[in-house]
């Protein structure tokens, strides 16, 4: 083959893949035509596969699990009186705190509803260098992108892609990850960051002056719009004050134990926040 | 009809394989042997569905699939020309080439998006990717059903 077509022919492929790259960066076409039809085709074929795994899995437990169910049974009676009393304390405080908003005129908190999905994969394909998830719901049952994904230890990500019943979750521990949070004790707000597969969170911009501990709970502020105000987050590892700096170092763990995920929440807004802006309008 | 129900067996396993081993493309493989056995049409048909499936499931945006088959198609040309593409040396040495070059569209895609780069986990893939795409080659070579190899070989 002659040499100086082989250039051409590599040149003007080299700009041609240039102007798909740029032209899908701007317009996002590309990416949601491969989101519809692979995503949601490697979902098809993962999810048999990850419901059976899940069926004979839980069937092995259930059978393993009737040893020491007396025991346990114990426990979780006294566990349930303790949490009824709890709740019961709860309850009267959330009520009074509903009555001194509604007096001092502050407007409702937007509804949020819970559903429940399967993880079917962890990361899939060559190019999976985020921390993500893949779960069996998609845009057919409501989950958009950004929308909040949990479990019942706490936050989990939130939706990165959604196909038509399939969606990639971001993981709370994937460096391009951030949520807005505060302490629950004391109130230091500031920003976690993820650290990668394994690692601790990162808590940035908490200020010099605020008070935080080890072992106190953050729950997300609400302030990045995506996360509802309380979702318990992450607990603090280590608290370092340096000189020099605005902020303190501060790390954290998740509550989440990540690779043993097998179900989680969506919580999906009832109002969309451009809808609710119209609203106030 | 034979050859639409191999290769979506072969799809299915390979999704199912990337689910399993996250970070190695079990497709590569499979071009090799559609290139030496299928007419290139359906090359380029398995192509664009493998584009999508790992441009869909994957984290980056879109454009590391078509470069990576892209190099693929290349290397394998090339490579026809110097050796005989159904000796396991060629793929091996094919294998490290694609070990290397995922590594680095890896990181050309990481750094035009500005996300950070698990270099110690990509090595690891990297080498997983050039040590299992031989292993998968000889084993869709050796699977590929002979009535379409000589469907090949007699309009050839």
């Amino acid at each position: 083959m002659n040499p100086k077509r082989v250039a051409i022919f590599l040149v003007a492929g080299l700009f041609l893949y240039l102007a798909l790259y740029t032209w899908n960066l701007r317009t996002g076409l590309l990416i949601r035509l491969s989101t519809y039809s692979g995503l949601d085709s490697v979902g098809a074929v993962l999810r048999p596969g990850s419901w059976a795994g899940h069926a004979a899995g839980g069937f092995v437990e259930r059978y393993l699990s009737l040893v020491g169910l007396k025991q346990e049974n114990e426990a979780l009676r006294q566990e349930i009186q303790a949490l009824r009393l709890e709740t019961m304390t709860l309850r009267e405080r959330a009520e009074a705190t509903g009555r001194v908003e509604k007096l001092l005129g502050f407007p409702e908190p937007p509804d949020w509803k819970r559903e429940g999905a399967r993880v079917i994969a962890h990361r899939v394909g060559p190019t999976a260098i985020l921390e993500t998830i893949l779960v069996d719901r998609g845009k057919l049952s409501g989950a958009l992108e950004d929308t909040p994904v949990l479990c019942t230890e706490g936050v989990v990500g939130r939706i990165y892609r959604s196909g038509f019943s399939v969606a990639t979750v971001l993981l709370l521990n994937d460096p391009s990850s951030r949520i807005a949070v505060v302490g629950r004790d004391n109130r230091a707000a500031g920003v976690i960051y993820g650290m990668g597969a394994g690692e601790q969170l990162m808590v940035k911009y908490v200020g010099l002056k605020s008070t935080i501990e080890v072992g106190e709970i953050l729950v997300t502020s609400g302030m990045d719009g995506v996360f509802p105000k309380g979702l318990p987050v992450a607990r603090v590892t280590a608290v370092r004050r340096e000189e020099g700096t605005l902020f303190m170092d501060v790390q954290a763990d998740p509550l989440v134990d990540i690779p043993r995920l097998e179900e989680v929440l969506l919580l999906k807004r009832a109002v969309r926040p451009e809808d609710a802006r119209a609203l106030w309008d | 009809m034979l050859a639409t129900l191999w290769w979506l067996a072969f799809t299915v396993l390979g999704i199912w394989g990337q689910s399993l081993l996250p970070g190695v493309d079990f497709f590569a493989p499979g071009m090799a042997v559609s290139l030496r056995w299928q007419r290139p049409g359906a090359t380029i048909a398995l192509t664009v569905a493998w584009v999508a499936i790992q441009e869909g499931a994957g984290g980056l945006a879109f454009g590391y699939a078509i470069l990576w088959y892209a190099i693929l198609f290349m290397l394998l040309t090339v490579g026809r020309w110097l050796l005989d593409p159904g000796s396991i040396q060629f793929q091996a040495l094919l294998g490290l080439a694609l070990g290397l070059a995922h590594f680095l569209l890896l990181y050309l895609m990481a750094v035009l998006e500005m996300r950070a780069f698990p270099l110690l986990r990509v090595l690891g893939e990297c080498l997983l990717q050039a040590v299992l795409y031989p292993v998968l080659w000889y084993a869709a070579e050796s699977l590929f059903p002979k009535r379409l190899k000589r469907v090949r070989e007699e309009s050839a």
